[in-house]
């Protein structure tokens, strides 16, 4: 059973008395598991593609389902902020941490704000997580005390910490030098095997999608290309 | 709890925008303090000086002298030696009575004329109700005679001083014209500016004889145990001359200071207009600091949005940090207005330093003014600066939170 399906997703945006369409009728099976990349020149429509399959936008045409059975397209916005509270992770390319909160503090908050988790679980969920991406020690640091790279594998951390499904991360890597980048990658690859978290990226870094296992390529709002396997073929 | 933890953290990332709209809602709240403070004392010193050296607790005349009292008139008065009047004098509540003819006059210094209001006392019975005798500047106080008492201020106006001769010129009740040649024996210096400018003070006697009123009187003034009674004491008293088919009424000290009354509530309007004043500060800078904090902090609203808060959350988060400023202004100011109150109750503030010395704009206080002490106003702005602040925030707070995401995240 696939985790997400995109079918015939079309997405415009109005413009004054002009519409431009951003993605044109995308069908697409994302199984559990995967670690995919999406990539496309600038303007391709990848990272309106992923704040759709994110549940932040909604198409103007075509349907999603979640699992199978849930229509996501029909969802209200207060459904919507739900369905992402507990479902899915979000890494952004700036890090969007909260400056006045400690490292512990910006990963508790993805789990703050999910009932029924105590105290104590919080504590050892918010430690493990920050252990797995290799911030013991760091955890009191607030943003401006912590590195780029740190600073990114907070932001994953805060993803991945409440164990989502699907985590959806948008050119994770385009604020960090090439070491930070491998670094983040590795921890993400890590994640993935080990908790078994969906993963799909948008990116136009042939180094992040040697670590694809799956990739999708967008032009002008359609998936020109759409690959997978071991030994990929990746465009440099 | 975490969302009020982040709220209140996030007051200490602009600290100087957060100490300067604190800062704000404190000037408002202090200026009110101090404002409402003055305005206390100036109420309570104004009805005590009215009420000890004009119009006594109670007052007694004929109800169509009443409709007249202004121009103090010389027809409508009452017998100095009034049968209803000493009997609802024996009521325990009375204090002492004293009897009193108003009119009015010229006075001369031979050089010039001057309006004034003459007020013939009985130099026994007056300083038991009105207690002029404590104020005695200069001289001694008024005794049986062809003699006079005035305000100093009066006094420095037409150059008189102690054992000069005074002229006062009238016209009598039958409309001619005659004087009174008084010597000068004691100057006042009241807290009332109105009776250190305007009053001379005669013997009765010698006020009945020049305006040829007979054993006639304009008022009664009463003085009770306390006030407060004046109120059912005056019903009583009126019921009394109902039942005995008589024109007089009493008249309790509130009636008789209606015109101060009424000058004090527009005090109070001006209170009103101070508590508009904090309202539109703390609003213009709650909605100010909410809106820069909202538009610097768009991409960290889609990322809660992206975490799956809702905009009610949001809302929330900006709300607790407004009412955070709130909490911070409103006790800064309720200090400094404390501390500010305390002064004014203690040092007080001259009246000439405010008006230049000119005029005390009608207001029955001479000198300085000392603040009252009101903790239910403290309370109350206290509470009012946190929720102005409060729902000052809401609007620009739901601005910042209905946010689209995409747009929020994306906005740069």
């Amino acid at each position: 059973m696939s985790l997400l399906k995109l079918k015939n997703v079309e997405k415009v945006y109005h413009q004054g008395k002009i519409d431009v369409p951003a993605i044109r009728g995308i069908s697409l099976e994302i199984e559990k598991g995967e670690f995919t990349t999406i990539f496309g020149p600038s303007g391709s429509g990848k990272t309106t593609l992923l704040n759709i399959i994110g549940c932040l936008d909604k198409p103007t045409d075509g349907e999603i389902y979640y699992e199978a059975e849930k229509k996501l397209s029909t969802l209200t916005k207060n459904e919507l902020s739900n369905f992402r509270r507990y479902n899915l992770g979000f890494i952004f390319q700036g890090h969007n941490l909260i400056p006045v909160l400690t490292a512990f503090e910006n990963v508790e908050f993805a789990i703050r704000i999910i009932d029924g988790i105590s105290k104590k679980e919080r504590r050892e969920k918010v430690l493990d997580i920050l252990n797995s991406v290799g911030l013991e020690g760091l955890e009191d640091r607030r943003p401006n005390e912590l590195s780029g790279g740190q600073k990114q594998r907070v932001a994953i951390a805060r993803a991945l910490v409440k164990n989502p499904k699907l985590v959806l991360a948008d050119e994770p890597t385009a604020n960090l030098d090439s070491e930070n980048s491998q670094e983040v990658l590795n921890i993400m690859l890590k994640m993935n095997k080990k908790l078994g978290t969906t993963f799909i990226f948008s990116t136009h870094d042939p180094q992040v999608m040697e670590y694809a296992k799956r990739l999708i390529e967008i032009r002008d709002g359609k998936v020109t290309h759409d690959e997978q396997g071991e030994n990929l073929d990746v465009p440099h | 709890m975490f969302l009020t933890k982040l709220a209140l953290r996030n007051l200490t990332r602009h600290k100087k925008r957060t100490v300067i709209t604190s800062l704000v809602i404190s000037l408002g709240i202090f200026i009110f303090l101090v404002s409402d403070s003055l305005m206390v004392g100036l109420s309570d010193m104004s009805l005590d000086n009215n009420v000890d050296l004009q119009t006594a607790h109670l007052q007694i005349m004929e109800e169509k002298y009443w409709e007249k009292k202004d121009e103090m008139p010389l027809d409508n008065l009452l017998k100095e030696d009034n049968k209803i009047i000493k009997e609802i004098s024996n009521n325990p509540q009375v204090k002492a009575y004293t009897p009193r003819l108003y009119f009015t006059a010229t006075i001369n210094n031979g050089r010039e004329d001057y309006p004034i209001k003459a007020i013939g006392i009985n130099t026994e019975k007056d300083v038991e109700v009105i207690k002029l005798d404590e104020y005695i500047l200069e001289g001694e106080m008024l005794q049986e005679g062809k003699f006079a008492i005035i305000g100093k201020g009066l006094a420095e106006l037409m150059d008189f001083r102690v054992n000069d001769y005074i002229t006062l010129l009238f016209k009598t009740k039958e409309g001619t014209y005659n004087t009174i040649d008084a010597k000068l024996i004691g100057l006042l210096d009241t807290p009332h500016p109105n009776i250190n400018k305007q009053n001379v003070y005669i013997p009765l006697s010698l006020a009945q004889n020049s305006l040829n009123t007979g054993d006639k009187v304009s008022r009664f003034l009463f003085n009770l145990e306390t006030r407060e009674q004046s109120i059912p004491i005056a019903e009583q008293f009126n019921r009394r001359f109902s039942q005995n088919e008589l024109s007089l009424k009493a008249y309790n000290w509130e009636k008789l200071s209606y015109e101060m009354l009424a000058m004090l509530k527009q005090g109070n309007i001006e209170n009103l207009v101070m508590l508009f004043i904090i309202i539109i500060l703390a609003t213009a800078g709650v909605i100010n600091t909410v809106i820069l904090s909202a538009l610097e902090r768009l991409e960290e609203i889609g990322m809660m949005k992206a975490l799956g808060l809702r905009a009610r959350e949001i809302v929330y988060i900006f709300v607790i940090e407004a009412a955070g400023i709130g909490i911070i202004g409103s006790t800064i100011g309720v200090i400094l207005g404390g501390v500010g109150v305390y002064l004014l109750k203690e040092v007080g503030i001259s009246l000439s330093m405010m008006t230049g010395g000119e005029t005390t704009f009608g207001i029955p206080i001479a000198e300085r003014i000392y603040g009252g002490w009101n903790p239910e106003t403290f309370f109350f702005i206290f509470i009012f600066g946190i929720l102005v602040s409060v729902l000052a925030s809401i609007l620009p707070a739901r601005w910042g939170a209905k946010k689209d995401p995409v747009k929020a995240l994306y906005h740069k």
